[in-house]
């Protein structure tokens, strides 16, 4: 498959990745030669193949455990920026 | 005090025998961890390591027994939990997080009473084959610095091999040969256990499931003494099975002449290292002296293995790596006007070239149109990896095969060729993809003085018959 710049565009949009244009024409160009690599697999001759699935034996009961609270003040301290013991972000929605 | 070749054994004696004290052999370490200019270290814990040395000393002092781990120094990957100790994972998205909590390999070494020396660099997110991906500069082999130590466990190798000596052992972590590979490379003994030998909670994780954490090691016997002690189900991962660990560090019971060892035919050398296949060729015949059975067989799968792999491995790697918007722990100085577009800068500035390359990879094979024609076409060819390797063990116990296909490379050769790079893990990737142990330890030196490594890959849970296989080889090797 020849891989474009809309596909790689509607790509970094989903996995919400900033390219610069240097990348941008970078990755075209590795990305296409990694696919016709992995495109090998089309001539594996899967048909039969049938999936099992095991017995899950390691299963266990709901634990309410509490978060240790040094783990809480430890993720807190590090964070960039907040607010009352809150994470501080930009805004989630744009204002008009 | 030398301490090139130091084996957990040695310590564990010299520190009973007061040969020297913990303080002493620590201090030794960290000096050479100081000394050396191999860039194997992101974060050194000096102070955390002299702590535990000297709680080693007076419990030695006092006269109290001491286990077969205590005061042994050692060196962690930075993919893995150290609480109180920054863990980065190579990455710049990561630069400013200290871990709050250890993961369980960490938990269950600490209680052995080790001493850890710090954290090792590695390749972002365990991504690499070379650990020129590290956000804090390439590791150097210190075989040859103007090689590569392999990846992505290169600090953790490097640091064990005999030229750094900066640590008794190293845990690392295997998602498609990152243990093994740089083993081969640094000339040291790497073990990627069995899928669900040992817990992944704490490692941050690159593909759920193909991961596992293991040992770096100066012997055989160091790899199944560590083995034992972190091996073992655990609540918190799902994937763990509840097997008795064995006592993997005893002299096994096992006599080598009953086990079948199934190798492959010469054709299948073709495009390996000349040194390489000559050493491994040289391995073999010798077993054959010491009257092991030697069987040929074949994986017709096998060639798919790679592509399948960088199928897979992406997929998971770009869920997994979802999580990291640079928020928390990242800078988080850009003035943005919303946080989508926060999002976007700090995935596209906190993660490296590789890491980025392969988020858009996995998204590609994962999205609507395509995930038929690659993932799950790659799910099913994995099943045809596994279905062969099954068929293999029905007539042999362990197969043999080398461990990388080139002798370790310049660094600044691969780099900015991906597939080159990622072609440096074909001998190791179908060990994952099928679940499967496998142990690299080294078989000789090339002409010019650089480690050459040979793979032993096991049935599931069945580590006791690699080791017992390897302490053969490394017996007549040595």
């Amino acid at each position: 498959m020849k891989f474009n710049i809309k596909d790689l565009n509607y790509l970094t949009n989903l996995a919400k990745l900033e390219l610069t244009e240097e990348e941008k024409n970078l990755y075209l160009k590795q990305l296409s030669e990694i696919i016709s690599f992995v495109e090998k697999l089309q001539k594996a001759k899967t048909e039969t193949i049938t999936f099992k699935t095991g017995k899950i034996k390691n299963t266990r009961a709901d634990l309410v455990k509490a978060t240790d609270p040094e783990a809480i003040d430890g993720i807190i301290s590090q964070f960039s920026e907040k607010s009352n013991n809150l994470l501080k972000t930009p805004l989630i929605f744009a204002r008009k | 005090m030398k301490n090139e070749n130091l084996t957990i054994k040695a310590i564990h004696e010299g520190l009973e025998q007061k040969k020297f004290s913990c303080v002493e052999i620590t201090t030794e370490y960290l000096n050479k961890i100081k000394n050396n200019n191999f860039n194997t270290f992101i974060t050194v814990a000096e102070a955390g390591a002299l702590a535990q040395a000297k709680k080693v000393d007076q419990k030695i002092s006092s006269k109290k027994e001491i286990g077969i781990l205590e005061g042994v120094p050692i060196a962690v990957k930075d993919v893995i939990m150290t609480k109180g100790l920054k863990t980065t994972a190579a990455s710049k998205i990561l630069e400013n997080y200290t871990a709050v909590y250890d993961a369980t390999v960490i938990e269950k070494l600490k209680k052995e009473g080790v001493v850890i020396l710090g954290k090792t660099n590695c390749d972002e997110f365990a991504m690499g084959a070379s650990n020129e991906n590290s956000a804090y500069g390439p590791v150097k082999n210190p075989w040859d610095t103007t090689r590569v130590p392999g990846g992505s466990s290169g600090g953790s190798a490097a640091a064990v091999s005999k030229p750094a000596a900066e640590c008794v052992f190293a845990l690392g972590s295997d998602t498609g040969g990152s243990i093994r590979q740089p083993a081969a490379f640094c000339g040291v003994v790497g073990l990627k256990p069995t899928y669900g030998r040992v817990s992944r909670h704490g490692l941050i994780a690159l593909a759920s499931s193909l991961d596992q954490i293991g040992p770096l090691t100066k012997n055989v016997e160091d790899a199944a003494i560590v083995l034992e002690k972190i091996a073992g189900v655990d609540q918190q991962d799902a994937t763990t099975q509840d097997k008795k660990v064995p006592e993997y560090h005893k002299n096994q019971k096992l006599k080598t002449e009953d086990l079948a060892i199934g190798i492959f035919k010469e054709d299948f050398y073709q495009n390996l290292d000349k040194e390489i296949a000559e050493a491994t060729t040289k391995t073999i015949a010798e077993l054959k002296n010491q009257k092991l059975k030697i069987k040929e067989i074949s994986l017709p799968s096998l060639e798919y293995a790679l592509p399948c792999y960088y199928i897979i491995q992406p997929a998971e790697a770009s869920a997994n790596l979802a999580r990291y918007d640079g928020l928390r722990y990242g800078k988080n100085s850009q003035s943005t006007k919303n946080l989508w577009e926060l999002y976007r800068l700090n995935r596209g500035q906190g993660f490296g070239a590789e890491v980025r390359r392969r988020i858009i990879m996995g998204t590609f094979v994962l999205s609507a149109g395509y995930k038929d024609d690659y993932y799950k076409k790659a799910v099913a060819v994995r099943q045809l990896v596994i279905n062969d390797f099954q068929k293999a063990f029905t007539k042999v116990d362990l197969i043999l095969m080398p461990t990388t296909p080139t002798l370790p490379f310049k660094l600044g050769e691969k780099v900015n060729d991906p597939l080159a790079m990622y072609l440096a893990d074909i001998f190791t990737v179908s060990v994952n993809i099928a679940g499967l142990p496998a142990l690299s330890l080294p078989i000789g030196f090339s002409k010019q003085k650089l480690p050459i490594g040979l793979q032993i890959i096991g049935n599931y849970f069945e580590e006791l018959k690699i080791f017992q296989l390897a302490r053969t080889i490394e017996s007549f090797v040595a």
